[in-house]
């Protein structure tokens, strides 16, 4: 029913009116994915059952703040995700709530229209191959902070590493995926180089 | 501001911008670096950059089949959020385990409750919902839009089942009504026993599965509306738990019961 219906736009506009049916037509189309990233930050069924269960309510309060000039359906939906996963995370391992990602479209402006058809092209595959060509040491500082909510500060604590490194890992390792992902020819290693199409 | 000062500033929020893109910045950080955002065109680009990369990781993971029951949770949960008049004044409206999340969120000009007055968004299709509630199952503080809009020109079929009372409570008596297009079920109940104080009634859907929370109420008499595919269930069941915020599972004694 819900397949051929209505565009992932259309349907956050119908939640922000109060429609609840495109709310779980919205779960029907994510919920594997959202499932997916939650059982992958939480490791085990319950909790992340009830990350998706938050997020879902949350995305139900904060439809109406969803803009579609800055970033993608899907992407705003398991960036919320992603928050109530690492929020229930960091609150089981008692330690204080990552505030910064709190608003998942606030600090989103207009993207570039270069950069906003990558996002929209990239499959599992592609970004699979990226992040194994990564070098290691960006790799780990990136999932530590993605997968594992973990603040810079708690990345270089753990790691042993000066701020300064870990700061740097984290945005080079990012611009370096970036780059990847906006290469052409999908799957291609060994060319790490970043490449901005200037 | 002194030019040094400015390249400064400008390289240590660079710097920061990764973590920032993440997530990974402690909240003085994350002030620091949209202080410096608003003004700087260079780390804005830059950040349109890194969200790319963000927003890849997601993806790269594989997606796993949530239970069934979860669907119904997040249909219960969001149904009982938007029959709530006033959220934050009935917490007993909520679901448990999302107060935590509910608890920190930042303030924000735009209405964070979009279904929060039902009655001030007259749509025509919304009326027409209305109409088909009232006429079906009495007042209900509830927000729904009807699925499509092929549905407006015919109603559906309701069909009410009676509320059948049980020996913890002989007086209790109401009706089930359920709307099969909306995947509604419309509860109607009158005289459930009183509760103890701190307790709540909860609503459970029973099914293959067991009994899944359908939502809490408070008052002996009164409306409750459920989004659920009945065919899952077998029974409604009403027990008195635990309350503000009511059980995962029921540990009262059933007050009343439908059969679906």
């Amino acid at each position: 029913m819900t397949d051929l219906g209505p565009g992932d736009d259309e349907l956050i506009a119908a939640v922000a009116r109060g429609d609840q049916p495109a709310l779980l037509a919205l779960y029907d189309r994510h919920g594997r994915m959202g499932y997916g990233l939650a059982y992958r930050i939480l490791g085990d069924a319950g909790a992340a059952e009830e990350a998706v269960q938050d997020a879902y309510l949350r995305i139900w309060r904060r439809a109406s703040t969803f803009d579609a000039s800055r970033g993608g359906a899907r992407s705003w939906l398991l960036t919320i995700v992603h928050h109530c996963a690492i929020d229930l995370l960091r609150r089981r391992a008692g330690a204080p709530p990552v505030v910064a990602g709190l608003d998942e479209m606030a600090d989103r402006r207009s993207v570039p229209d270069a950069w906003s058809e990558v996002s929209r092209r990239i499959e599992s595959e592609q970004i699979r191959t990226a992040v194994e060509t990564l070098p290691g040491e960006q790799r780990r500082a990136i999932e530590m902070a993605f997968f594992d909510g973990l603040t810079h500060r708690e990345i270089a604590e753990r790691d042993g590493l000066p701020l300064g490194t870990v700061k740097g890992r984290l945005r080079l390792g990012l611009k370096r995926l970036s780059g990847l992902l906006a290469e052409p020819a999908p799957g291609v290693t060994g060319t790490a180089e970043l490449n901005r199409g200037t | 501001m002194e030019p040094n000062l400015t390249v400064a500033r400008h390289a240590a929020t660079r710097d920061l911008l990764g973590a920032f893109a993440l997530g990974a910045v402690d909240a003085e950080e994350a002030a620091s670096v949209r202080a410096h955002l608003a003004t700087c065109a260079e780390c804005q680009a830059e950040m349109a950059e890194l969200w790319v990369a963000v927003d890849s990781l997601p993806v790269m993971i594989e997606p796993m089949d949530p239970p069934p029951a979860l669907r119904d949770r997040v249909a219960a949960a969001v149904m009982t959020e938007a029959a709530s008049p006033a959220p934050p004044a009935i917490p007993a409206s909520r679901p448990p385990e999302l107060a935590p999340a509910i608890a920190p969120a930042p303030p924000v000009p735009e209405p964070i409750h979009p279904p929060a007055s039902f009655w001030s968004r007259a749509t025509p299709w919304a009326a027409a919902a209305a109409i088909l509630l009232l006429l079906s199952a009495g007042l209900l503080v509830w927000n729904l839009r009807l699925r499509e809009q092929i549905q407006q020109a015919t109603a559906p079929i309701a069909e009410t089942i009676a509320l059948a009372p049980t020996d913890a409570a002989p007086d209790a008596s109401g009706e089930v009504t359920y709307l099969p297009q909306d995947e509604l079920l419309m509860l109607d109940v009158r005289d459930l026993p009183p509760l103890e104080p701190d307790q709540v009634y909860e609503v459970w859907l029973i099914g293959a599965e067991g009994p899944v929370p359908a939502g809490t109420f408070d008052q002996p008499t009164d409306q409750h509306a459920i989004v659920a595919d009945r065919d899952r269930y077998d029974t409604l069941a009403i027990t008195a738990e635990p309350g503000p915020l009511g059980t995962e599972a029921p540990t009262g004694e059933i007050v009343a019961t439908a059969s679906l």
